[in-house]
């Protein structure tokens, strides 16, 4: 054995036995074994309109669960951003038309309602005090109700104009895998080398610390929730971008989604550990896995216990237990 | 060492008055903290200690009175002002960030940044690595907090408060959770800190200590100022009558003359992780002391006796029957009651109140067909809350209201209903003050006499010394040696803790 390989070895080693690193490895190293079963199990896995369809399909999910990573890693956490999404769309289907002026308009409208969403969030935890699942929990019903409010009879759809703008390529790449590399790349560098995603895994870790320090928690944490209601926000106009139909329901799944994809992505449960990349991973298990019981035929119900699962069996495989 | 009255002060406190409901914490209290001076600070607790502290870290602002630095006038509204003015403060539960590296830790908040506002690590590491150098210590920067132990976490706090360039560091008992070794390494680095001409104000149960390195001693009591003198003109026992208004000649109780050995408890070559092959019979009215170094198995030799941590192998006998116990339930069953040193953690219910956390494990005794018949529960728990003499307004008090001491003595109230015939004592008087341990001394001395055995686990040697009628010292799992009380010497249970001696091998 050569020396290089040695140290190669012991490097590998030290890395797993980091808890952090061992859990990227693990859950990349399960998005490779599904992906792997899937080319088995079915010979249309693998084509590129597949793989294209699997992508776009999750870019609204990664996002959203993008966002929810800034902020379970500070220790936070965010409910309401099925809601936010179906405000979007109940809003989306009010103001877009073919023009592409009032497009961009929208879409940047939708980002913005979605970091007003995640203010209001990140006011009701810091300034009333109240604990992030039950501040998140009430905004969620709120946001639901003036999305219900909102929505017009019968449901809008959105003009096809719409739709195109995301489907458009960049060279030979589709739109959504750009936005899939650059979102997760952008919020991996964030994390791991901006003084703000260093302070997040500060306040995941030791908030009153923080506090101490003299740092603005407070601040730190309404950045984090505005952030995770923009990812919502455009989330949902991606969302529109595919179905095209103003639901102000069809965010229903994402809360759970993303939670679940951030703890299967190997975030801490309280916080202050775990990675952008796992995330990313995590979503991309998600959406191969409900691609692969669609090729085989199986009912879309079975994704839930599916992804219920996933959500015990992360928990169980990374988090020290009691 | 510098004469205190030769240098102007750097922090001047004036009569500054503390009021909670229901609590003066403070009352008019003045002291004055010169640079390049150790100032201890000593008291029982509730003395006012750390309300004290918490106002000059800007935690809380007093109600009257005032602070000077340098001889100006000092406001301090928030922590960020203090740490602003250079003053920093190191907690007995630590500031520090687990899952963040030590070079994070140190330079939290005021990280060097590159020219495209990312964090500069590698100016970060050197600049942490810099610091800890100052101090002598020798710890990795890229290390993850958590993974440290605690006396070198103890160390990155003392970092954390150069890398501010604080001018007054306040360490609140920073020698609690310590061996000898690293209280040694923190010592010098405390020396390093008044050299360089920065002041300390060092607060401490640990009289020997605080004589070791202040140079200051200033005695709070009831949230009072009662007396600041130079360490060289005053004594333990004048240090001691000053905070508790009374001598301390009788601290332990006396033992009982000898009686038939009559056993309670038998263990045969018991085995878990952490011990292996422990023998030993615990006779009733006899208090059987464990020592040993921190980490020796003591602990989890305590545990393991109440069904805490899995028997691998070895014979319990209570009371003549052999039993094994895997769920405390059934060791409180037979007999047994343990009074664990995490207070917070596993002895008490903190937002519950006294009579709650009295009456808890008790319910059964005061119930019949499933309900609980309160009138009995209240006699039963004011009876025991007396006996034990827990000094607390009333049945309805938070625990979490109470001093260190009183929550002990609410545990041992707690045990108390169901007349339990083995104690098993763990640490029973970590971070209880001098006054209050005395009454909880007397206590355990109290069981004993009624016939009851007590295990009776510490790291302070001296109580084992007072109150062991028999010591095990403990050294790596197994016994080293077996020293009756009245035998043992610090010196000898130390030579058998360290395997300096073939003592009992």
């Amino acid at each position: 054995m050569t020396a290089a390989a040695t140290t190669l070895r012991a490097r590998w080693r030290s890395a797993l036995a980091n808890q952090q690193q061992r859990n990227l490895v693990l859950v990349w190293a399960l998005l490779l074994a599904v992906s792997l079963a899937a080319t088995l199990l079915s010979p249309y896995f693998l084509t590129s309109t597949n793989l294209s369809n699997i992508v776009s399909q999750s870019v609204a999910l990664l996002l959203v669960t993008m966002g929810q990573t800034y902020l379970m890693l500070s220790g936070g956490i965010d409910l309401s951003v099925g809601s936010t999404i179906g405000l979007v769309a109940a809003l989306l289907a009010i103001t877009v038309t073919p023009n592409p002026l009032i497009i961009t308009l929208s879409i940047l409208l939708a980002v913005a309602v979605g970091a007003a969403v995640g203010v209001v969030n990140g006011i009701i935890v810091t300034r009333l005090k109240v604990l992030p699942f039950i501040a998140t929990l009430a905004t969620l019903s709120v946001v639901q109700g003036i999305a219900l409010q909102l929505r017009k009879t019968p449901p809008g759809i959105l003009p096809r104009e719409f739709s195109s703008v995301f489907l458009t390529k960049i060279g030979p790449v589709p739109l959504p895998v750009v936005i899939l590399v650059v979102i997760t790349v952008a919020a991996g560098l964030i994390l791991r080398h901006a003084a703000f995603g260093r302070h997040l895994y500060a306040i995941g870790s030791n908030k009153e610390a923080a506090r101490l320090s003299g740092y603005n928690v407070n601040r730190a944490c309404i950045l984090a929730y505005t952030i995770c209601g923009a990812m919502a926000g455009l989330a949902g106009a991606f969302l529109m971008a595919r179905t095209r139909a103003g639901d102000p329901l069809v965010g229903e799944t994402f809360a759970f989604d993303s939670i679940t994809a951030v703890i299967m992505g190997g975030v801490y449960l309280y916080g202050g550990r775990g990675s952008a990349y796992g995330s990313t991973a995590a979503v991309l298990v998600i959406a191969v896995l409900s691609n692969l019981l669609n090729l085989l035929g199986m009912s879309s119900h079975i994704q839930f216990i599916m992804k219920g699962s996933l959500l015990i069996g992360a928990v169980m495989l990374y988090h020290e237990r009691q | 060492m510098p004469d205190p009255a030769s240098s102007a002060p750097l922090l001047e406190v004036r009569g500054v008055s503390k009021a909670f409901p229901g609590v003066q914490a403070l009352s008019d209290v003045s002291l004055a903290v010169h640079p390049g001076v150790v100032h201890a600070v000593v008291g029982e607790n509730g003395a006012g200690k750390s309300t004290l502290m918490r106002v000059l870290a800007g935690v809380l602002q007093p109600d009257s009175g005032g602070l000077r630095w340098g001889g100006e006038p000092l406001v301090l509204p928030n922590p960020a002002a203090a740490r602003d003015r250079g003053i920093s403060i190191i907690y007995q539960e630590f500031n520090l960030f687990p899952d963040l590296s030590v070079a994070e830790n140190i330079m939290f908040n005021r990280e060097p940044r590159t020219g495209l506002r990312t964090v500069g690590w590698k100016a970060m590491a050197s600049k942490a690595r810099q610091l800890l150098g100052l101090l002598s210590a020798d710890i990795d920067v890229k290390a993850e907090v958590r993974l440290l132990s605690v006396a070198q976490q103890q160390l990155v706090e003392v970092v954390k408060a150069l890398a501010l360039d604080a001018q007054l560091i306040i360490m609140d008992e920073p020698t609690a959770a310590l061996n000898t070794t690293e209280v040694a390494n923190l010592f010098t680095a405390i020396r390093h800190l008044r050299q360089q001409g920065r002041a300390v104000i060092f607060i401490s149960h640990r009289l020997d200590e605080v004589f070791t390195i202040s140079d200051v001693i200033t005695v709070l009591k009831d949230g009072a100022h009662v007396a600041s003198r130079p360490t060289v003109a005053t004594n333990k026992d004048e240090v001691v009558r000053l905070m508790i208004g009374r001598s301390l000649q009788e601290k332990f109780p006396q033992r009982l003359a000898s009686r038939e050995a009559q056993p309670l408890l038998s263990v045969e070559d018991l085995t878990t992780a952490a011990v292996r092959g422990v023998s030993f019979t615990l006779n009733a009215g006899e208090i059987l002391g464990i020592a040993g170094l921190e980490g020796h198995g003591q602990v989890q030799l305590a545990r393991a006796l109440f069904g805490l941590a899995p028997v691998r192998a070895g014979k319990i006998t209570v009371a003549g029957q052999p039993v094994r116990f895997h769920h405390p339930v059934k060791a409180l069953g037979a007999g047994l009651a343990f009074v664990s040193d995490d207070r917070k953690g596993e002895g008490l219910a903190l937002m519950l109140s006294v009579r709650q956390n009295v009456a808890l494990p008790n319910l059964g005794r005061f119930s019949r067909f499933g309900l609980v018949s309160s009138s009995r529960e209240e006699h039963a728990v004011e009876a025991a809350v007396s006996a034990m003499g827990v000094r607390t307004p009333s049945m309805e008090q938070e625990v979490s209201h109470l001093s260190g001491g009183n929550q002990q003595k609410v545990i041992l109230a707690k045990w108390l209903i169901g007349d339990p015939q083995i104690y098993v004592f763990v640490e029973p008087t970590r971070g209880i003050d001098v006054g209050t341990r005395v009454e909880i001394y007397r206590l355990m001395r109290e069981f004993a006499d009624q016939g009851r055995g007590i295990v009776m686990v510490s790291s302070d040697l001296p109580e084992l010394l007072g109150m062991a009628d028999r010591l095990l010292v403990m050294r790596n799992g197994q016994v080293a040696a077996e020293i009756p009380g009245v035998a043992a010497s610090e010196e000898r249970v130390m030579r058998a803790a360290t395997g300096l001696s073939g003592e009992g091998q």
